[in-house]
């Protein structure tokens, strides 16, 4: 692991927006991590826990309020929007919402060759030639590149994002919860096509999804996030055997398992995520942890590597 | 003994939608039966006439959908006979509803306290007071804290789960026999949804409230209900206990949609999604609504609508090859049957 450079890689990113005059939300708190070339970094969390923020900090669509990001190595935490230009070619974005993500007064072929133009990539003839090349990568026909994206369906749709997003021949793809708007027998053909796709062209992924089942499936790693903060971070074998944040453990366990004879003690968390606006003291979590002590509302946890390459954020793991 | 038993019957229930490209049959010939306070699940992706289903049951079909065949029996009595005044007496009183989106349900110029004390006093002869009592009672039952002042709040002050909460509150106000819940969960976060579930399950064993769970989730299916029923393509392709559904399937879409998920219990395995898309209701396939995707399809699935195959007393599955002159089919035989 250590000889291998990280492609994408996080320093203490902060992103803050202000709502209304004084008041901030720490949308994204103090946030490190790193994603090696050809891995798949899964992040999951509640709703307003930050992980779609991250995934647009990470690219620069918001300008981070504090923190680094390296891309190969090079800071590009504040470089403008021309000299972001190179970089933006190598880092694509799959979005959730099939509907909205396709400018409806467009063609497909003017959609997916988009980018092609913008990063002046090839003849008129030869963009025309790879987006048929992409359309059948990602099970469409070249026919289809004439039609609107009305014409489709929501499973067609989402293929359509995806071959816009490869246009270019990116290395790092943020996938944003790319399938929780399909139905489920779509779901399945889109993770395998994203699977096929990351080996056949060596992407990297962070996949934000709030489905922890395919999340486990498709990642090789996971972060969990809780507002705004990364509570654990560890190989998604691993995370999902020994979970060692609370919060963790409570999130597992209410996965719905889809076997009746599965028997497992469920931990239902007490009442709801606090609001982000007013959060807690010390450690987000400790208003619905069972565990709470006297120092988790004193001090943050700091994310720390519990067992070699297992991180978690818990005064529980201090000895 | 069966007859005691059942609390509502749906016999070759058909409703289509008539739009300007022509009829849509949401619902082909479905019948399924309930008994009192059992919870029964029924499955399937959007546009497989789930929802639709219970709109029949419930007589809130709007216009340009129509009920154009069949029987609800509820308690005896058939619903589909009833006029639209005796329909709002059965509605909140007997059979209650609770919607995907707690976003949208309630009405956002109105109190939470007013919107149920309303419901109440249409239903039953109380006083303002009483109604409110009764109202704090049940917010208090379905663990919204300090429900007395939150009587007074707007659903916009609400989270998403607890308007929800707010939801299963009014419609088991009025005590219920039947509550249908369309979607609840899908719009919660998966800790939220846990307690929604472990809270419909409990009022269950409480009041002995029947509850109809709509759902694409499998997971939560296996988890709440005795009984499923999965649809596709407006019919019942299967159709039986949880145990029987999930580690028996015999049907091949079931057994598609089984193999789409990944069982977080289990390591890490290839998905084996269905290839495809949902048939079109307008020309649905003169045969099984699956057959176009299904990897078993032989000349008769195309021909003609296989019938339900009894399978065992709860057990039933529409599918040809089920039937004694059909070829066994390996895979078929080793993973269902």
């Amino acid at each position: 692991m250590e000889q291998t450079k990280p492609l994408l890689q996080v320093e203490g990113l902060k992103e803050y927006f202000t709502v209304g005059k004084n008041k901030v939300v720490k949308a994204v708190d103090d946030l490190s991590f790193s994603i090696l070339p050809g891995e798949t970094l899964g992040l999951v969390g509640e709703s307003g826990c930050g992980k779609s923020t991250t995934g647009r900090t990470v690219l620069k669509l918001y300008e981070p309020t504090g923190g680094k990001i390296f891309f190969e190595g090079k800071d590009i935490t504040h470089l403008g929007a021309r000299q972001m230009l190179p970089y933006r070619k190598e880092m694509q974005m799959i979005f959730q919402d099939p509907y909205a993500s396709l400018n409806s007064r467009m063609t497909v072929e003017d959609i997916i060759s988009e980018a092609l133009v913008i990063h002046h990539l090839g003849s008129a003839k030869e963009r025309s030639e790879t987006v048929a090349e992409l359309l059948n990568k990602v099970g469409l026909k070249r026919e289809h590149a004439s039609r609107y994206p009305h014409e489709f369906s929501g499973g067609q749709r989402q293929r359509i994002g995806i071959a816009r997003a490869l246009a270019v021949q990116p290395k790092f793809i943020v996938c944003d919860e790319p399938i929780s708007a399909l139905d489920v027998s779509i779901q399945a053909q889109v993770v395998n096509m994203l699977e096929d796709l990351q080996h056949e062209m060596g992407l990297t992924y962070l996949f934000i999804a709030h489905d922890l089942s395919m999340v486990k499936h498709i990642s090789s790693r996971i972060g969990v996030m809780y507002l705004g903060q990364m509570m654990e971070l560890a190989k998604a074998d691993e995370l999902y055997a020994r979970p060692l944040h609370p919060y963790t453990q409570a999130l597992l366990s209410a996965i719905p398992v889809p076997d009746p004879s599965h028997k497992k003690s469920r931990i239902v968390l007490e009442g709801e995520v606090p609001s982000p606006l007013d959060p807690p003291s010390g450690c987000p979590f400790r208003t619905r942890c069972r565990f709470c002590k006297e120092v988790c509302a004193q001090s943050t946890p700091k994310l720390r590597e519990v067992e070699p390459g297992h991180w978690a954020a818990c005064h529980l793991m201090d000895d | 003994m069966a007859e005691q038993k059942k609390l509502l019957e749906v016999k070759n229930l058909r409703t289509s939608f008539f739009t300007h490209v022509g009829e849509v049959k949401a619902v082909r010939d479905v019948s399924f039966h309930l008994d009192r306070g059992e919870i029964l699940g029924i499955v399937g992706e959007s546009g497989s006439g789930k929802s639709v289903t219970c709109m029949s049951v419930m007589r809130l079909l709007q216009d340009p959908g129509r009920i154009i065949g069949g029987e609800v029996l509820y308690e005896g009595e058939d619903l589909v006979k009833k006029t639209e005044k005796e329909m709002q007496k059965i509605r909140g009183e007997k059979i209650s509803m609770v919607f995907q989106d707690p976003m949208t349900a309630m009405n956002p110029v109105f109190t939470v306290g007013n919107q149920m004390v309303e419901l109440i006093r249409q239903h039953r002869k109380m006083s303002k007071q009483e109604a409110h009592d009764l109202a704090v009672k049940m917010l208090g039952l379905v663990g919204i804290p300090s429900p007395e002042e939150r009587m007074k709040n707007y659903p916009h002050e609400f989270s998403g789960g607890m308007r929800q909460r707010a939801m299963i509150a009014m419609a088991l106000s009025c005590d219920p026999d039947l509550l249908i819940a369309d979607e609840p969960t899908t719009a919660l976060d998966v800790t939220i949804q846990a307690q929604v579930l472990d809270l419909m399950k409990e009022l269950q064993q409480k009041t002995g409230t029947a509850i109809i769970l709509i759902t694409h989730d499998l997971g939560v299916i296996a988890e709440t209900c005795r009984r499923v029923i999965v649809m596709y393509g407006g019919m019942i392709l299967e159709s039986g206990t949880v145990e029987e559904i999930f580690h028996q399937p015999a049907n091949p879409y079931t057994l598609g949609l089984l193999g789409s998920v990944p069982n977080p219990e289990k390591s890490r395995e290839r998905l084996e999604p269905i290839p495809g898309s949902p048939p079109d209701l307008i020309r649905p396939p003169k045969g099984c609504p699956f057959c176009y995707r299904c990897r078993y399809a032989m000349n008769k699935c195309v021909e003609e609508v296989p019938p339900l195959f009894e399978l065992s007393e709860t057990h039933q599955s529409r599918c040809w090859l089920l039937h004694p002159d059909a070829p066994k089919v390996g895979a078929f035989e080793r993973e269902g049957r």
